[in-house]
């Protein structure tokens, strides 16, 4: 493998290279700029609630859709056909569609009343709940670090496939670049950076998809060729987990579809749209750029295609299908606007999640903490403890590089799980059910986190099998949780709080 | 088999644009005009 990598580099020479230098100082270029106009926290995490519904759209789709569309995707049709695109794909972009429906407007509406910056800041607003909102503070912990490994893990792949470095290398300057640009601007750089990234990971499915069709001369030989490899077509199928059964698709159903109204890195976006009525033009847009997204994993497909015809050599894992097909399909420019647009998905979704991490050390640890203690912060001082937080933060996965597992997607999705269950029922009922209790509201994150949790270690270690993927129990077992709570247990008044930790604090 | 492979595939694609169609239209002409009531604050009680 690593020969091939490097082989397929020096094939493609320099250009490519000189295209995706281009395209981080590009990145670096915008932290720089933005970073001039930032004042405080407000600015650095929610980009001062003052960004344009096409930004935030785009911005929202290439943060779920991350480094997915172009490795793990691509890598899954690779060994399983057809399947994920169905099971997957389909229910994730009826989920991009419905985080709209369930929590987009709630939440920018609570930006204006009640001045919340992050997830946990709901449940404080509506509750003054300091023990559930840690409690999902935790949760969002927990999956971002994993979450944010599976992306590092992916640009060391495109290091080892464009520039022929080692592994590790390419993770540990795809990071340093991460760091620079995240720093400076927080998710205004993010969401602007990506807005651009966007537009390239569009061009870059279009185009890999129309060329891929052309490659495997049409998609009738594509497919009576591939029909040859026993079990490759078949739809449901044991070897895919999400379309092995009924139970698989239900899983994939509740964890990417609702799921999505609870992933952290993508309601941040919702908290920066200049104002509700904007959300309408967010949504379609939204929806256009996933789909088209979602078209760059059909190179995994036309990469088993090359392969079956012996016109590019076996793959050693099924995660370089994507950034081979690249290489492969595109002259040297192109291979660099391409692996551009690879690298942006990936860099995009390491960027929100370094701004959710950050924002839930500031603000649900350290700050609280301080203001126990007496010390109130002022605006300048967040915004300088937000920037070195988010340095450590990015460095907290690091280490896990050299040792790192076999699929990015299995990796992602136990993260996935634990945030979906810990975030999905406190969120969407503190924001959608008046019944909703402060009691309810802990129990439900508690039982979604310690279920989740509990069970994704049973399924790794014990290999006990839970019918429903441990993520979408714990989703299930939370929402039952807080119901029930809810209904049954005592309802103490609420307590609303306008959330202003800097300098006037109001209560 | 009736359906040919490829057929299906094309039915998966079209899936794709339906299904943004129908929540984009969903969304702007009925949720967001009559359920959401944009011009009023958030009432939890």
């Amino acid at each position: 493998m690593e020969g091939m990598s490097a082989g397929l580099a020096m094939a493609k020479g320099w250009q490519t290279g000189l295209v995706v230098i281009i395209y981080i100082l590009v990145l670096l270029g915008i932290g720089v700029y933005v970073s001039r106009g930032m004042k405080s926290a407000k600015d650095f995490f929610i980009g001062g609630a003052a960004i344009g519904p096409t930004f935030v759209a785009f911005s929202a789709a290439a943060s779920f859709m991350s480094g997915w569309g172009f490795v793990g995707g691509p890598g899954q049709l690779y060994l399983n056909g057809y399947s994920p695109m169905l099971v997957l794909e389909l229910f994730a972009l009826i989920g991009m569609g419905l985080s709209y429906f369930l929590v987009a407007v709630p939440i920018r509406k609570m930006v204006s009343q009640y001045k919340i910056l992050t997830i946990p800041d709901v449940i404080r607003a509506r509750f003054s709940n300091e023990k559930a909102a840690k409690v999902v503070a935790l949760g969002i912990f927990i999956g971002v670090f994993p979450y944010m490994l599976a992306q590092y893990l992916a640009m060391g792949y495109i290091g080892q496939t464009v520039f022929g470095f080692e592994f590790w290398q390419g993770c540990i300057i795809g990071v340093i670049i991460m760091i620079a640009y995240s720093t400076l601007g927080g998710i205004k750089a993010s969401i602007y950076s990506e807005f651009l990234q966007a537009c390239l990971m569009c061009v870059g499915a279009v185009a890999m998809l129309i060329v891929g069709i052309r490659l495997c001369g049409g998609w009738t030989n594509c497919f009576s060729t591939l029909s040859d490899i026993p079990e490759y077509m078949v739809i449901f199928k044991s070897s895919f987990k999400g379309g092995g059964s009924v139970w698989g698709m239900i899983s994939w159903a509740l964890m990417f579809g609702l799921g999505v109204s609870a992933a952290p890195h993508v309601i941040s976006r919702f908290y920066a749209i200049k104002k509700v009525s904007a959300l309408k033009t967010a949504l379609v847009v939204s929806l256009i750029v996933y789909m088209v997204f979602s078209w760059a994993e059909w190179s995994g497909f036309f990469m088993r295609y090359l392969t079956e015809t012996g016109a590019v050599p076996k793959l050693a894992k099924p995660d370089l299908a994507g950034p081979t097909y690249v290489m492969y399909a595109f002259g040297s420019i192109g291979a660099g606007l391409m692996v551009g647009a690879v690298l942006s998905g990936i860099m995009s979704t390491v960027n929100s999640f370094m701004v959710t991490a950050t924002s839930t050390v500031i603000r649900d640890f350290l700050t609280p903490y301080l203001k126990k203690h007496g010390r109130i912060l002022t605006a300048k001082q967040e915004l300088i403890i937000s920037r070195y937080g988010m340095i450590a933060v990015a460095l907290v996965p690091l280490p896990f590089v050299f040792h790192p597992p076999e699929l990015l997607m299995w990796i992602a999705a136990a993260a996935w799980g634990i945030w979906v269950a810990t975030i999905f029922p406190p969120l969407v009922f503190t924001l959608r059910w008046k019944k909703t209790t402060s009691n309810g509201v802990f129990w439900g994150a508690l039982m979604g986190l310690g279920s989740s949790v509990l069970l994704s270690l049973l399924k790794e270690f014990a290999g006990i099998h839970t019918v429903i993927e441990p993520g979408a129990w714990g989703m299930l077992i939370g929402c039952a949780s807080l119901i029930i709570v809810s209904l049954v247990g005592v309802k103490e008044k609420e307590v609303h709080q306008v959330i202003d930790t800097v300098s006037e604090s109001v209560a | 088999m009736i359906l040919g492979v490829p057929t299906l595939t094309f039915f998966f694609m079209l899936g794709f644009p339906i299904a943004t169609i129908v929540l984009s239209l969903l969304y702007v002409l009925w949720y967001y005009e009559k359920v959401e009531r944009p011009d009023e604050d958030i009432d939890f009680e």
